[in-house]
Parts: structure tokens; C-alpha cells; sequence
């Protein structure tokens, strides 16, 4: 039925109902007022009939559901509800019915829009103006009188309302001028007042501003105004309720407030006006709170970024329960200059702002109302300032866990930047790019892998920055990244008083953590999971900032569970907890009341106390050294004993010592140590005998003076309770002078000596007493007498010398000697000083002679002086310098030797180097010496041209060296048919001249007494794998008799005498001076020993010099000579095949070489080809396996022919190729 | 007689302990300032060696903590005054636990250096409050690291500056 015109209220003329009310009441006008009519079932009407003249009072609630709610006021047929005339009066159902046709019928009046308070109505809290007169009233204390209780005065007054004049009070619109039709002589008892009421936001107070405007123009009235909310139509059975009652309070505006009972219950209010000697009771004002309702503000308004990129303001509410409520909202950057900016929103708290500026201070306030016109605006919130940096991050903070990966998103809010153009930073270090994510435009995203927590610091930050060629440029705002169990070390201990315990630990001086801990009440190992927890607790600190906490008192034997947090709004980071017991962290209190007295045996005793606290067993740890030397520190451990003894070398030296204690059986502390004690020496008496010393002088002619350092001599300890504390010098000098001076316990001590004789004498003292028996010493400067005849040193070793002396016949005997030495040092420490060289020792006047143990250094030398001592001062010193077993120019000797060394070693690379090119100038050639130009007409068939070519050993000894890296040799010799001795027979003869009958033993290869043969046995090839070349030769001998042969080998090996060149080396290096050859080359029983590792090819080619030049000599029968090819084993590939070419062209240059190819293809070629690789000598027919028979035929056919020796180098490779380059070479 | 020449002399050994204080001398005074200063430069390395910014990194909108140019001429006391309240207002808002020793060095080098300006003669002013600093520090409160890492870099700069220009410290 009725009217949805939302936010409209309608004003009738009185004139309209006027026939339609019963009552016959004058001078009214009807309000009626529509409001929240959002929804046609929940639209809510109240028409207010305010009788103006003071007839009546009607005031009906007319609801949407009017006509259950009227039927049922009609039908209730309950007496109306104490102090509400109008439902006194109720409507009919007909009446009701008609009143609102007739509205409907005859239109509205007047609308006004409902913002604001029109009239002092429309969309405002509940408002109306009352003047009341006062003179018309009660008189004070009547109403008291008239009932005893509120309810019952109330009742009465409204029954007397009703036949009180209609004068007394009357109602008027909000803010409307109040002046009132009364009588103008009432003016002065009048009072008008604007009411404004309202239900606050916890719904449980009606609060109400009366603001005075009419009767305050006299001040010295005073009036009492009070609110009074009579009881409900519910509660006037209950008799229990008798409403609430409120003074008005202020100045201007007097604010009352009642207590609601429920929000959803008409309330009935009713002023009261006194001024001390009248008052006045206002109409009944009914008031539905649920329609005057003025929400609190919002709180908690923040906002954050979206993803999006979008500022979303949010909001709560005191009570969540109230709504749904509208919003607005206003936002400005500079309230001052720039207009508030509004913004509507409804249903859920929140609100997306957009349009915002980078760098601007925005302030963003909301306020609220219930969706009902009527209700009120709250206040506003409290600010919110925004500002929006550059970037944001989302989140700005998050926790997680180590080992996770975590995604954060950067929204630049500066348009003009580019989510492209981006560097993120974790801890100020760039991320790398991989991790990089660009979400939108102006939103990019990092994802860090398997983070950790950083440094005890408990979070990481991560900035994302705008990328500018190779800078990046920040805002410093940042996401920070929490971890959530963060490694701390916590450490605790308990004092020595078992009175606190302080704990500290190592976080980062970026982190701000406290220290928290639970205290169970049973020890650690009783403490179970299952427990319920303590209370937690904060760790007292001792300062800002501080990193340690204590807690006094403490329980000793309960379990602490402590552990240091990092608490932000959005999580808590912890570092992992320690679970201490105090007593288990006891760092006792030093020893105490240390001691020490040094005992006649050589032995500290050392004492001390333990402290009090802890009672449990201690052990102690002693550590002492000599009071001056620190280093040599010993440490003993005691355990429960608090006495030691420990032996000393020194007796007379002062110890420190220190002690501290630790718990003996179980956890603790080691205590710091004690303060120092330091022994002392306890002396039974004074020294005997002062130090026995003696003096180097040092002449300062500038000065005329002499400086005299006395060196004491280390007094040996009388006893061991006899110690020197300090020498005292005492001096007397030739002009009367006597004075003495305390040096301490010193080792050396200077003076000047200016006066013609000065007497010194050194007494030792301590603290009972100087010695009796001291060493006086004369210094003279007149000629002192002579008494030495000589002295001579002799330097036995490095540790001794010896030293000698003769006296004078007819000198004065002596008291003693002095012999002086000292070192003279070449460069070495110039700045030492004079004295500090010179060693000295006193010697018995008896002596002639004396042995001096002490270090010489070789690269020193010694000077000794000899002082005789007489009684009277000392005698002339005599010199000597020590006398080595060698020459004194060694030092220059082994530098030449040094020289001549290097010079050889260059000598030997050159000719080494030269050793090429000589081979390649010289040997190549030689293979074929017909093909030289020194060769022409030259026989080589004959010895004599032998000689002739080899006839210059002083060039040749130059070979060896020339030799020397070549690789070793390889020989077979050539026998003819003629050789027919058996081969052990002739293995016999061979060994003999070599060795002259010394029995072979085979050795390894490197063995320089090895037996040749054994490397013979093996293949030809690889004597040893080296890569030296080796000189190969043979002879061929002439086949005769055997015993021509035997008879040849014998000569060779007894005298040498002949030229020939035989397999056996012995036979060459017999007539070798020096005997080398043997060493190195012993014979052979079987093979040729030069395929030995250790033949010396070198010698071998010296065989042109002895031997040769005797056979040279005559000594030698003329024969024809073989020789053979020399094979390169280093060089087998190519080698070979050179071999083959120059024996090819061998083959053409004579018959020669017919000769050797036949023994080649008969006898060597034969096992090569059967595939054998190794070719043992004892198998070759050159070596005697050969049938002599047919080779016989071909010497028969041929002469002997002579074969020059050829050489090349090679390198071993495999024996089967060097067998088959022997062959080829053959 | 005698009494009153015992209290006379009395009265001369009590007076001196009782006297006001010996005035530090300049020098003394500037050795402080540069104990104080070197102290606090390796404080802050220490802090500093942590978080180490990369040069690479630029940062905006800290214009407000004060950045001096070494290549600039020395300050007169009055300007180091103020920019030592500057930097011990910024300390003041870091929460960090590192922080608290370095206030107090700051405080301490306050202290002095106003006390060298008494003895030269310049007035300073009283320290005031920047409202905008205020506010900044307040409102950008959860940025402490990079807050408290460029203003310790520029603080290190500063003090190594005084350090480093000391014996011009005469004008006002």
C-alpha cells in the first residue's frame, strides 16, 4: 500500500484527515513521512499528528504490514501501554484504512529530497523542536508527592497531561523557529529546545542533543534538563522495569543518553524541564531506534595492490553484525588546496581507488549508514594515508619455509616504466633473469628457488628496480621474505653464585628479535613432549639492542626452553630451541688464596682453595711458568686435590702461577683463571762467592776515554736455597774514588774508565746478605809486564781447539789466564757490538796448554788472545789465530772449483751440441770412403792405411765425449771359416783377456758388473730402451787354424799388441789406462758385451788409440779386416731403409759387399724370415753357429777384405727390427 | 689569628675541587670529535659488510637524509651540527639492533662538536624538528633496511669528511 517513492516525504495539510479523525481537535497538521521504501514489503510509513495547540496527541506507527499490525492492535484488546496516550486512542482498522485512501487520494502536498535535514526531518536522526512553559507546570516536588515510583508518577503525569492545559508544551519541526504562539507575558518561563536523538553504534544507548534556544537569555536560571525513557509496553507488567532516566549535560548543546533495551522495541522518551521551582514533562516522544541508528565509523581502513595493478581499499566494522551499510568515500592529496574527491560504494567493506598519482600524499577517509533513509551518516573514519612509491610489491611480506621456492610480483605505478625493464635484488645482489616472470605490461614477477635463511637475520629483501642501461634505479621500498625457523646459536651459562643465568646469542645487528623461553619445572631429561607447555616468557635484556639476556633468579635444576623470535603482524620467525638446565652451565668462581714455596728438592709446591659454590667436585688446572718467560708456560691438571707439587729446574727463579676449576663429573664450565701469584725465593743464606767476570775495552778517543763492558760469568748455585738476587759492582779508582752500584742480576755491565787504574770488584748478593769471596779485577793503563813466550791455536774440529803456550823463563808467575776469543764475522751482524762476540774462559795458572769446546763456524775465523793475570793487574796479552787443517784459501778454492765446474758443463753441452753436426760432416760419409775425395788411392784393404787414418789419438779422445749420447752398441764379429774353436772354448779365451781369468757372474743389465752376455741373450734390438745411439762395429778376423785364432785372441788380451778390433772389448779396454773398461765392461761368455745397457760405446771408440797404435806399431801382422755396418737403433724405420739403400749401393761399389749380403742371406736372413723375432747371438753363425764349411768355398774364392766401421744412430724399437736391420746391415 | 688563617687555607684547597670544571681545550676537543668519528666509521663497516648495496643499485626518493658531496668544501660547525641531528633523527626511527650503539656515538660526537662551537664562539641553532623528515621516516617505517643502509653509507661519508677536514674546523 504504501508509497515507494524512496527519499520522499510527504507533508499533508491538516485539513485533509480532518474529517477522517474522530477526535474533533483543531489546529493540527499531519506529517507524514515515507522512508526506506526500498522494497514494497519492507516499506515502513509513520504519519505524525502533532496536535499544535496542545488538544490532543495522536501518534500512530503505520508499517507496511499496517493491517496485520493494526488488525492486531485493534484486536489486542490490551489496556494501551502506560504513558502512550495515542495508543489510548487506537485506530480502527476502517480508519486506518480510509486515512490512507484519502492519502492516496488526494496526493501529495510537498516532497523535498531527503538529504540533508529538511526541515529538521528528512534523512536525519530523530529531530523536533519543543517549547514548553514552565509556568504552566508542576510545582517541584508535587510530582514526588504524587506517586512513589517513577512508573506510577509517570502514568500520573501523563493522565495529568492529558487534563493539563494544552498549553504547558508543545512540538514543533527541528529547527523551525520556536518562537510559540504563548502568550507573550509567558515569554520569560518559556523554553524551547531543538531535539536531536539517535541510536549509537553499539546499539545500546539513545543519545540526545538538546540545544537551547529559547529561555537562555537569562543565565542566572538555572534549568535541569533530564531524558527519561519510560518503561515499555512490555515491561509495564513486568513491574521490574522502570525505565532509565539521564541528566542533560553542557553549555550550548546538553547531550543525555538512555540505555536501550532492544533495538528493535519503541522507545519512549520523555524530557523533563525544572527550573528549581516549576517543571515541565514533555509530550511522549516514541522512537523505533532501529531507524535512527549512526553506525560507528569504519575501522581499520588500508589498502593494498591487486595483481592488477589496483589500489583496493578495505575496511572493518566495531560490530560486523549491523549491516548491510552504504558507503562514501573521499580522497584527497591536499585537503587545503585540492577538493575532496567522492566515491560511493555498498554491500562488502571495500572499494577499489583508482586514478592515483606516483609520489602524491593521498588521504583517503569512509564513512557509513544503514541503507534506511533515516539513517545517519557515522563520522568519518580516520584518515588513511596513501602513497603510492614507484613500485609495489605483492606481498610485501611473506613467510615461508626454508627450502621452498616463492613467487613475488612487482607493480610499477609509474606507467612511463616498463615490467621489460627490470632487475630484481635479493639482499642488494642481482637475481638472475632466468627467475624472471613479466605478468603484464607494468607487472613482473621473481620466483627464488629453494630459499634459505640469511645470516640469523630471519629475512631476506628483494627489490625490483627500473633498468636504465647498467643501473638500476630503486625506490627503497621492498618485499621482504621471512623464513620461518631461522639457525641461532644460543648460548647459557650460570654465574659462579648459582644466582642467574645469562643467555646470548648471534643474530644479525639487522634483525630486532627477543628471546623467549619456557621454564619447565622438572630438569631437561624428565621433560617430556607430551607436557602441557609453560607460559612463555621474555628474556630481560640488559640494553637496547643488547644481544644477551639474564634471567634472576634462577632454577637451578628445571629445564629452560629458550629460543629467539622475530615477531611481525603477518608471522612469527624462530630460531630452533635449546632446552638448558642451569646447573649443567656453571662457570664457578677461580681458585682463590693460590700459593707456591719452591722446595730444597727442586720441587713447587703449589696451593689453593676451591670455591664455595658449586658444591659438586671440582678438578683444577695449574698452569706456571718462570715469572719472565711466558712461553715456556706448563699446565697441570688435579683433579678434587687443591695441592700440587711439581719439580722445577730453577729454584731460584720466581713462577707466576694461575689456576681455575671445572666441574669434575659431568657438564659445566672452565672458570676463568686466577689472578697471578707469583712465587717467591726464600733464602737460608747469603752467596759465598761474588761472579767470576772479565772485560772488553773500547777505546773512544773522542772522549779520551775507555768503555769497559765486564762479562759475568753465571755463578754457579752454592745452594739451593743460596740464590743471586743482584750483583753490586763496586769501583775504586786510582785518584781515591770508591763507589758501588746495584745492577741487578745482569749478564754484562759498562763503565767508563777515565782515571789511570780503576779497580773493580763484583759482589753477588741476595736478600740476606753480599758475598764475602769476590773477584777483583785492576785495570792498568801503564805497559804491562810480559810473561807469554808463545801461544799457538790449532783448530781440531768445529767443536774443539786447542790451545798452547810457553812462559818466559824468568817471568813472574801468573794467578790465572784468560783466554779471549772471538769470532771474526764477514758481513755477518756488523751491528753487533764488540763485547757481544767475545767469549771468554778463565784458566788455572798451572796450565800450558787448554782445549776450548765451543761452535767454530767455518765461514768465521777465531782470534785468541792470552791474558795472564797477576795480582797487581794483568800482563801483556799474546795472539793467535786458529790454525785449520786445510789452506785458508778453501773458500776461494771451492769457488774456482764451482767455476770450473759450470765451465765444463757448458763445455760438454757445446760439444754435445756440435756432436750432430760433426756426425753429419764426418760419419756420414765414411760408409763409403771411396766416395770421399781424402779416400782417393787410398787401400783400405791394408792396415797400414788404418794407421795412417786413425793415426791422430789426441783428436780422437775428443770421441768419447763426442760418443757419449749415443746409444749402445751392437757388434758381431765375424769369424771365417778358419774359426773353429768351440764356442765355450772361445767364450773362455774371451773372458780371460778381458778379465785376466776372473770368472764371470751375470748380473742384471744395469749392473756395471753384469756379464754382457746376458743382454746378449737377449734380442739384439732392446738392450734397454733407451734411445742413445751406440757405435756398432765388428771385426772380421781372417779364417785360419784355431789355434791361430786362440793364439791371436791371447795376444790381444795379454798385451794388446794387436790392431785388430775384437768383439771382446776386454780385449781393447785391457790396455786402457785407469782400469775403467773393466769396471764397466766385464766380459762376455757368449755374446758380444757391448749389447749391454752399460757398454760405454765411448771407450769402445777410443780402441783406435793404445791398442791400435801399438798394433800401428809392428807388433800387429798385417791382415784383412772386416768391417761391418753400424745399425741406428733410435732410427729403425728410417734407419733401416737407409741402411738398405747404402747397402744397396755398397753392393755396387765392389765385392765386398757381395760377400757380407751372401752371410746375410745364408746364415742371418734365414731365422728372420722363419718369423722369429728374437735372434739370440748364440744362434747367429757369426758368432759361431755358422757352418765354417760353407762359408769356406767363398773365402776359398775370395780374399779377406776389410770393412771400415760405419756408424749411425738409432733407437731401439722392437728386437725384430733391429734384428732384420742387423741382417740387412750384414 | 691563626684560625682564621687555617680557614683561610682551608677554604683555598676545598675551592678548586668544588669550582667549576676545566674547559677542554681545542685540540683535546677535536680529538674526541675524531676518536667519536673513526669509532663510529667502523661500526658502521661493520654493520654495513652485512648488506652491502651493489653499486649498481641507484636509489629514489631518500632525498631527504642528507647526502654530502666529498668533493664539496668543508662545512662550518653549524651545518655539521644540524646534519648530525639529521642523521641521529633517522637512527632514532631504525629499529634494527645494530642501531643503538651507533645513536649513542652520535650523540656523543653532538655533544662535542657543540661544545668546539662554544668555545669558537658560534651560535648554534637549537635543533629543531623537520616535519617532513618526520613524517617520511614514520610513513615509510617498514623500509628500514634500505633506509638505514643508505643513510649509514651517507653517514660514513660524512663522518669520514669531518674526519678528514678537522683541523678546518674554525668556522662557524
Amino acid at each position: 500500500m504504501c508509497w515507494s517513492t524512496q527519499g520522499i516525504n510527504l507533508i499533508f495539510s491538516p485539513s485533509i484527515l480532518s474529517s477522517l479523525i474522530f477526535s474533533t481537535v483543531l489546529g493540527f497538521f499531519l506529517v507524514f513521512r515515507v522512508q526506506d521504501c526500498f522494497h514494497w514489503e519492507h516499506c515502513s510509513c509513520e504519519i505524525f499528528y502533532t496536535q499544535l495547540r496542545g488538544h490532543a496527541h495522536l501518534h500512530m506507527r503505520y508499517f507496511p504490514n499496517y493491517t496485520l499490525y493494526l488488525f492486531r492492535f485493534a484486536h489486542s484488546e490490551t489496556p494501551p501501554p502506560i504513558g502512550t496516550p495515542h495508543q489510548g486512542r487506537p485506530f480502527s482498522t476502517v480508519g486506518m484504512f480510509l486515512l490512507c485512501l484519502i492519502l492516496a487520494l488526494r496526493g501529495v502536498m510537498g516532497t523535498t529530497p531527503t538529504d540533508g535535514l529538511p526541515g529538521g526531518f528528512g534523512g536525519s536522526p530523530w529531530a523536533m523542536g519543543l517549547c514548553c512553559d514552565l509556568a504552566a507546570g508542576h510545582m517541584d516536588g508535587s510530582g514526588e508527592r504524587e506517586g512513589s515510583g517513577l512508573l506510577t508518577g509517570a502514568r500520573d503525569r501523563l493522565v495529568g497531561s492529558e487534563n493539563t492545559p494544552a498549553t504547558q508544551c508543545h512540538i514543533s519541526p527541528y529547527n523551525r523557529s520556536l518562537v510559540s504562539p504563548i502568550d507573550a507575558p509567558s515569554i520569560g518561563r518559556v523554553v524551547c529546545l531543538n531535539i536531536l536523538c539517535w541510536v549509537d553504534g553499539s546499539l545500546e544507548n539513545v543519545i540526545c542533543n538538546l540545544k537551547l534556544d529559547v529561555g537562555l537569555s537569562d543565565t542566572s536560571r538555572l534549568f535541569a534538563i533530564s531524558l527519561q525513557r519510560l518503561p515499555s509496553e512490555l515491561d509495564a507488567v513486568n513491574v521490574t522495569d522502570s525505565g532509565a532516566r539521564s541528566m542533560c549535560e553542557g553549555e550550548e548543546i546538553l547531550t543525555c543518553a538512555v540505555a536501550l533495551r532492544s533495538i528493535n522495541s519503541t522507545v519512549s522518551l520523555m524530557v523533563n524541564i525544572s527550573n528549581g521551582t516549576s517543571s515541565v514533562q514533555s509530550p511522549v516522544m516514541d522512537i523505533v531506534p532501529q531507524s535512527f541508528l549512526k553506525p560507528d565509523p569504519p575501522l581499520k581502513l588500508q589498502y593494498n595492490m591487486t595483481m592488477e595493478g589496483e589500489l583496493r581499499l578495505s575496511w572493518t566494522h566495531a560490530l560486523p553484525g549491523n549491516g548491510p551499510f552504504v558507503y562514501d568515500i573521499r580522497y584527497s592529496s591536499n585537503t587545503s588546496v585540492h577538493p575532496w574527491k567522492s566515491l560511493g560504494a555498498e554491500g562488502a567493506p571495500g572499494a577499489s581507488l583508482g586514478g592515483l598519482s606516483v609520489g602524491l600524499n593521498y588521504t583517503v577517509q569512509v564513512r557509513c549508514k544503514t541503507p534506511s533513509k533515516r539513517g545517519m551518516w557515522s563520522d568519518w573514519s580516520h584518515p588513511l594515508y596513501v602513497y603510492l612509491h614507484e613500485v609495489s610489491y605483492l606481498p610485501e611480506r611473506l613467510f615461508t619455509s626454508a627450502g621452498s621456492n616463492v613467487t613475488v610480483y612487482c607493480i610499477f605505478n609509474n606507467p612511463s616504466h616498463n615490467a621489460k625493464n627490470v632487475d630484481w635484488w635479493l639482499n642488494f645482489k642481482e637475481v638472475p633473469k632466468s627467475q624472471y616472470t613479466i605478468v603484464n605490461e607494468h607487472v613482473s614477477s621473481v620466483t627464488l628457488l629453494n630459499v634459505k635463511p640469511q645470516k640469523q637475520r630471519g629475512y631476506d629483501i628483494l627489490h625490483c628496480c627500473h633498468r636504465e642501461g647498467e643501473k638500476s634505479l630503486c625506490s627503497f621500498p621492498y618485499a621482504q621474505i621471512y623464513v620461518k625457523d631461522i639457525s641461532v646459536a644460543i648460548s647459557c651459562e650460570t654465574n659462579g653464585d648459582l644466582t642467574a643465568m645469562t643467555c646470548t646469542w648471534n643474530t644479525s645487528q639487522w634483525a630486532e628479535v627477543r628471546c623467549l623461553y619456557r621454564r619447565y619445572k622438572l630438569p631437561c631429561a624428565a621433560v617430556e613432549e607430551e607436557m602441557d607447555l609453560p607460559a612463555v616468557e621474555e628474556c630481560p635484556v640488559w640494553g637496547r639492542g643488547s644481544k644477551s639476556c639474564r634471567l634472576q633468579p634462577v632454577l637451578l635444576i628445571s629445564c629452560y626452553m629458550m629460543w629467539v623470535e622475530l615477531r611481525k603482524e603477518e608471522g612469527t620467525v624462530k630460531s630452533h630451541p635449546i632446552y638448558v638446565t642451569p646447573i649443567d652451565l656453571v662457570r664457578p668462581h677461580p681458585p682463590f688464596d693460590l700459593g707456591a714455596v719452591t722446595l730444597p728438592d727442586g720441587y713447587l709446591s703449589i696451593w689453593w682453595k676451591r670455591p664455595e659454590l658449586p658444591v659438586y667436585e671440582l678438578e683444577f688446572e695449574v698452569r706456571y711458568s718462570v715469572a719472565k718467560d711466558n712461553t715456556l708456560q706448563k699446565v697441570l691438571r688435579s683433579e678434587v686435590n687443591q695441592l700440587a707439587v711439581v719439580p722445577v729446574v730453577d729454584p731460584c727463579a720466581v713462577y707466576t702461577i694461575q689456576a681455575r676449576c671445572k666441574r669434575l663429573t659431568g657438564p659445566g664450565f672452565w672458570s676463568d683463571w686466577a689472578s697471578p701469584y707469583y712465587t717467591a725465593i726464600n733464602n737460608v743464606k747469603a752467596p759465598e762467592r761474588g761472579p767470576d767476570f772479565w772485560r772488553v775495552l773500547q777505546e773512544n778517543p773522542r772522549l779520551n776515554q775507555t768503555n769497559v763492558t765486564l762479562l759475568f760469568m753465571p755463578s754457579q748455585r752454592e745452594h739451593p736455597f743460596c740464590c743471586v738476587e743482584g750483583l753490586v759492582v763496586k769501583h775504586q779508582t786510582s785518584n781515591g774514588a770508591v763507589w758501588s752500584e746495584t745492577v741487578g742480576h745482569v749478564s754484562t755491565y759498562t763503565f767508563s774508565w777515565t782515571e789511570d787504574v780503576h779497580t773493580i770488584t763484583v759482589l753477588a748478593h741476595n736478600d740476606l746478605g753480599s758475598s764475602s769471596r769476590n773477584s777483583k779485577m785492576i785495570l792498568i793503563r801503564s805497559t804491562k809486564p810480559k810473561s807469554i813466550h808463545s801461544f799457538s791455536s790449532l783448530m781440531i774440529n768445529s767443536s774443539s781447539v786447542a790451545l798452547s803456550w810457553t812462559l818466559f823463563p824468568n817471568s813472574s808467575a801468573p794467578v790465572s789466564f784468560v783466554i779471549e776469543w772471538r769470532g771474526q764475522s764477514r758481513g755477518r751482524e756488523p751491528d753487533k757490538q764488540k763485547w757481544e762476540r767475545v767469549k771468554w774462559v778463565r784458566v788455572p795458572p798451572d796450565n800450558r796448554a787448554f782445549h776450548i769446546h765451543e761452535t767454530f763456524f767455518a765461514l768465521e775465523e777465531y782470534q785468541f788472545i792470552l791474558y795472564p793475570i797477576f795480582e797487581n793487574g794483568e800482563g801483556e796479552p799474546i795472539y793467535a789465530k786458529e790454525e785449520r787443517g786445510r789452506a785458508r784459501g778453501d773458500h776461494a778454492a771451492y769457488v774456482l772449483l764451482l767455476i770450473i765446474t759450470f765451465l765444463s758443463v757448458v763445455l760438454f753441452v757445446t760439444l754435445a751440441i756440435s756432436q750432430n753436426q760433426m756426425r753429419k760432416l764426418v760419419w756420414k760419409d765414411v760408409p763409403n770412403p771411396n766416395n770421399c775425395s781424402w779416400a782417393q788411392g787410398v787401400d783400405f784393404k791394408k792396415a797400414e792405411t788404418i794407421e795412417s787414418l786413425f793415426r791422430h789419438p789426441e783428436r780422437l779422445i775428443s770421441c768419447p765425449l763426442l760418443l757419449e749420447s749415443e746409444t749402445i752398441s751392437e757388434a758381431v764379429i765375424v769369424e771365417k771359416a778358419g774359426l773353429l774353436a768351440p764356442k765355450n772354448e772361445r767364450d773362455g779365451i774371451l773372458s780371460k783377456a778381458g778379465q785376466g781369468g776372473k770368472a764371470t757372474t751375470p748380473s742384471p743389465c744395469r749392473d756395471p758388473e753384469k756379464p754382457l752376455v746376458q743382454e746378449t741373450s737377449a734380442p739384439p734390438g732392446s738392450p734397454d730402451g733407451s734411445a742413445q745411439s751406440r757405435i756398432s762395429y765388428a771385426m772380421v778376423l781372417f779364417p785360419g787354424a784355431p789355434g791361430l785364432l786362440y793364439k791371436q785372441q791371447e795376444s790381444l788380451s795379454s798385451s794388446s799388441d794387436e790392431g785388430n778390433f775384437s768383439a771382446n772389448n776386454s780385449d781393447i779396454s785391457g790396455s786402457f789406462p785407469g782400469g775403467l773398461w773393466e769396471l764397466e765392461n766385464p766380459p762376455s761368455n757368449e755374446s758380444d758385451p757391448r749389447h749391454s745397457c752399460c757398454y760405454n760405446s765411448a771407450e769402445e771408440f777410443s780402441e783406435t788409440s793404445d791398442q791400435e797404435d801399438e798394433a800401428l806399431d809392428g807388433t800387429a801382422a798385417e791382415k784383412d779386416l772386416y768391417y761391418l755396418g753400424m745399425s741406428s737403433h733410435g732410427e729403425e724405420g728410417e734407419g733401416g731403409e737407409q741402411d738398405e739403400e747404402e747397402e744397396e749401393e755398397e753392393k755396387e761399389d765392389g765385392e765386398e759387399e757381395e760377400v757380407e749380403v751372401r752371410f746375410l742371406a745364408e746364415d742371418v736372413r734365414g731365422p728372420a724370415r722363419e718369423g722369429k723375432e728374437e735372434l739370440p747371438l748364440e744362434s747367429s753363425p757369426l758368432l759361431g753357429h755358422w757352418d765354417p764349411k760353407s762359408d769356406r768355398t767363398d773365402r776359398a774364392n775370395k780374399s779377406p777384405q776389410l770393412y771400415m766401421p760405419q756408424f749411425r744412430t738409432a733407437s731401439t724399437k722392437s728386437p725384430k727390427a733391429k734384428a732384420q736391420d742387423k741382417s740387412l746391415q750384414l | 689569628m691563626s684560625c682564621w688563617i687555617a680557614l683561610l687555607c682551608c677554604s683555598l684547597l676545598v675551592l678548586p675541587p668544588t669550582g667549576n670544571s676545566v674547559p677542554l681545550t681545542v685540540d683535546t676537543m677535536k680529538s674526541n670529535v675524531k676518536l667519536m668519528a673513526q669509532t663510529t666509521v667502523i661500526r658502521i663497516q661493520k654493520l654495513m659488510d652485512e648488506f652491502r648495496i651493489s653499486p649498481n643499485m641507484v636509489f629514489r626518493g631518500l632525498e631527504l637524509i642528507p647526502d654530502i658531496a666529498l668533493d664539496k668544501p668543508a662545512e662550518g660547525l653549524a651545518s655539521i651540527a644540524q646534519n648530525l641531528h639529521t642523521f641521529q633523527v633517522i637512527l632514532l626511527h631504525l629499529p634494527m639492533d645494530g642501531m643503538s650503539q651507533i645513536r649513542s656515538d652520535i650523540d656523543s660526537l653532538q655533544s662535542i662538536v657543540r661544545l668546539l662551537a662554544a668555545s669558537f664562539g658560534c651560535p648554534l641553532p637549537k635543533p629543531g624538528s623537520d616535519g617532513r623528515l618526520d613524517t617520511f621516516l614514520k610513513t615509510n617505517s617498514p623500509f628500514h633496511v634500505t633506509i638505514g643502509n643508505v643513510a649509514l653509507d651517507r653517514l660514513q661519508k660524512f663522518l669520514n669528511k669531518l674526519i678528514k677536514n678537522l683541523d678546518q674546523l674554525k668556522t662557524c
